[in-house]
């Protein structure tokens, strides 16, 4: 145990642990809505945005999670506000903000001069490379993020389950699809550099739908889902320090797994 | 009600204070979406403690009149005043209102209890903890609707009937004293509709809650409904349903489909015979006006 536990030794690796854990539990939570919603499209285009953010935070030379955070959440009422104002669905209109916000990312990573490791990092993520204020960042915006979600949770699963009963019962439905979307934009924001843009979605869809697989009730399935992120955000990160992997992919792998065996074990049930 | 009418008022007067008995007052409503008029001019009273119920072929309006007074979808004209209140600002009034949906829509594999669903609706006590002391606030209000043993039923695999009791539970939780549903009986199945309308009937009489009702079934209108308000696209008719439920009258609401209903109702199938008697008893016409029982 102490030996699988030497890693700790190591500063770089007792922040890619706490950071890793802080994004694992965040993304098992916000999972657990997005699914409900059927929004797995959506926190993938807002992911996929963030490349943009980032390239332009480089480029203008300030820090780039804090760029993705503002242009996460740009893109996220950009898309909320035309799915509510105009007559597209919503699958319209985050293919276009989706494709869009990729040609804008990459055009502007063509204006940099040279080859860019730092900005192919954020595509798959790099633990290693987490600096403290990086962990400041995604612990005090996972805390807002989960805070606000458990504060409102009531609420918020009413507007999952039927908007009209919601609405009837004073909800501003319309004002909580933003406000939803705000959170989910600061997730993805915050996860980016630690699981990377091309896999963030998967840590917040792959959680909750495993949980699906086997929960009977909403308590369990919030709880199932947060365990299950954790265990493929540490099992994930200490097998890709042992088998010298990228700790991204190896942290989705480990939540795959887990979804299989939920699905088979559900299915048995 | 009628003489209440007739009383002149200051002009600072608004209509509510005329209509001082009135839970639900329904004044020059219109709907219009797009370029589609969906109703016109539509208005009504209901008294508290009477049943309501709003009668009209298919595409009516008559689910987007419910929608629209519970401030679901925005009038071009009029207002709609509900225990006092102006339904677009009802505050804390909203907990005094019971609402059921016509055939709820929502994700069947959503994993959550009936349970659960019950808990939403207590909305102050919040959702993951303490659930042991809110269980047997739970379990009384589906032990009314006679489904407390639904209780820890994931709420997707209930029947259709079933799924009916607890929303019907669900929109009685916080004791109302307005109860807005939309073809209650929706998804039930034949059988269990009379009792479904009986249930609805013994709650509302025992707790003298006022209720609105979509209904397409004329039996259960003459048998529950103290008021009836016929629509098709504009207010046909209201009143005493005996009294006001002519021929011409459902002939002008239903258009052509009137013949079956008359028909139906002066030639009844054999299983409908005992309901029809009880109607051509209860349904005298020295009886309008009054509440029959």
């Amino acid at each position: 145990m102490t030996d699988l536990l030497s890693f700790l030794q190591y500063p770089f690796m007792q922040r890619a642990l706490l950071a890793v854990v802080t994004v694992g539990f965040l993304c098992a939570v916000v999972g657990v809505y997005v699914t409900l919603r059927s929004m797995s499209f959506f926190s993938d285009a807002i992911s996929h945005s963030a490349l943009a953010g980032i390239a332009l935070g480089v480029l203008l030379g300030i820090d780039p999670v804090v760029a993705a955070v503002v242009f996460c959440v740009v893109v996220a009422a950009g898309i909320t506000f035309l799915t509510v104002r105009t007559d597209l669905t919503s699958d319209t209109v985050i293919g276009v903000f989706f494709s869009g916000s990729m040609a804008v990312g990459v055009l502007l990573i063509g204006l940099q001069k040279g080859y860019q490791t730092d900005l192919l990092s954020y595509l798959f993520g790099d633990v290693l490379a987490v600096n403290n204020l990086d962990v400041a960042l995604s612990l005090g915006l996972a805390a807002a993020v989960v805070a606000s979600l458990f504060r409102r949770s009531t609420l918020l699963i009413k507007i999952a389950f039927n908007r009209d009963l919601a609405a009837v019962e004073g909800a501003n439905v319309v004002a909580w699809d933003y406000a939803f979307m705000m959170l989910l934009a600061l997730t993805v924001a915050v996860s980016v550099k630690i699981v990377g843009i091309v896999l963030v979605s998967a840590l917040i869809i792959v959680p909750a739908a495993a949980a699906r697989n086997i929960a009977s009730d909403f308590r369990r399935l919030m709880g199932i889902a947060i365990v299950i992120g954790l265990t493929g955000a540490t099992v994930g990160l200490v097998a890709s320090y042992y088998l010298d992997t990228a700790s991204g992919p190896t942290m989705v792998m480990v939540v795959i797994l887990i979804f299989i065996v939920t699905l088979v074990a559900g299915r048995r049930r | 009600m009628s003489g209440e009418k007739e009383r002149r008022a200051p002009d600072d007067m608004r209509t509510s204070d005329l209509y001082p008995d009135a839970a639900v007052l329904v004044e020059d409503l219109t709907l219009v979406i797009g370029d589609t008029p969906i109703f016109e001019r539509v208005s009504f009273v209901v008294n508290r403690g009477e049943t309501a119920m709003i009668i009209g072929p298919n595409g009516a309006g008559k689910t987007m009149l419910v929608r629209t007074m519970l401030d679901l979808l925005p009038p071009q004209t009029g207002t709609v005043t509900l225990l006092g209140k102006d339904s677009r600002c009802l505050g804390s009034t909203r907990d005094r209102i019971g609402y059921m949906p016509q055939r709820l829509d929502f994700d069947r594999t959503f994993p959550i209890t009936v349970f659960e669903i019950m808990l939403l609706r207590l909305r102050k006590s919040g959702f993951w903890l303490n659930r042991k002391a809110k269980r047997k606030t739970v379990l009384d209000a589906l032990t009314r609707v006679h489904a407390e043993r639904l209780v820890d039923r994931r709420i997707g695999r209930l029947s259709g009937g079933e799924l009916q009791r607890v929303l019907l539970a669900y929109a009685l939780l916080l004791d109302p004293d307005l109860l807005i549903l939309d073809e209650p009986a929706a998804g039930v199945d034949v059988a269990g509709e009379d009792t479904f309308y009986e249930l609805i009937h013994h709650i509302r009489t025992e707790r003298h809650l006022t209720v609105v009702m979509v209904s397409h079934d004329l039996e259960v209108v003459f048998k529950y409904a103290d008021q009836v308000l016929c629509l098709n696209r504009e207010l046909l008719c209201q009143g005493v349903p005996g009294a006001v439920l002519r021929p011409e009258i459902l002939e002008k609401t239903y258009g052509s489909l009137a013949a079956s209903y008359r028909h139906h109702h002066e030639h009844p199938d054999e299983h409908d015979l005992e309901h029809d008697r009880e109607h051509d008893r209860e349904h005298d016409p020295g009886a309008g006006g009054t509440e029959r029982r």
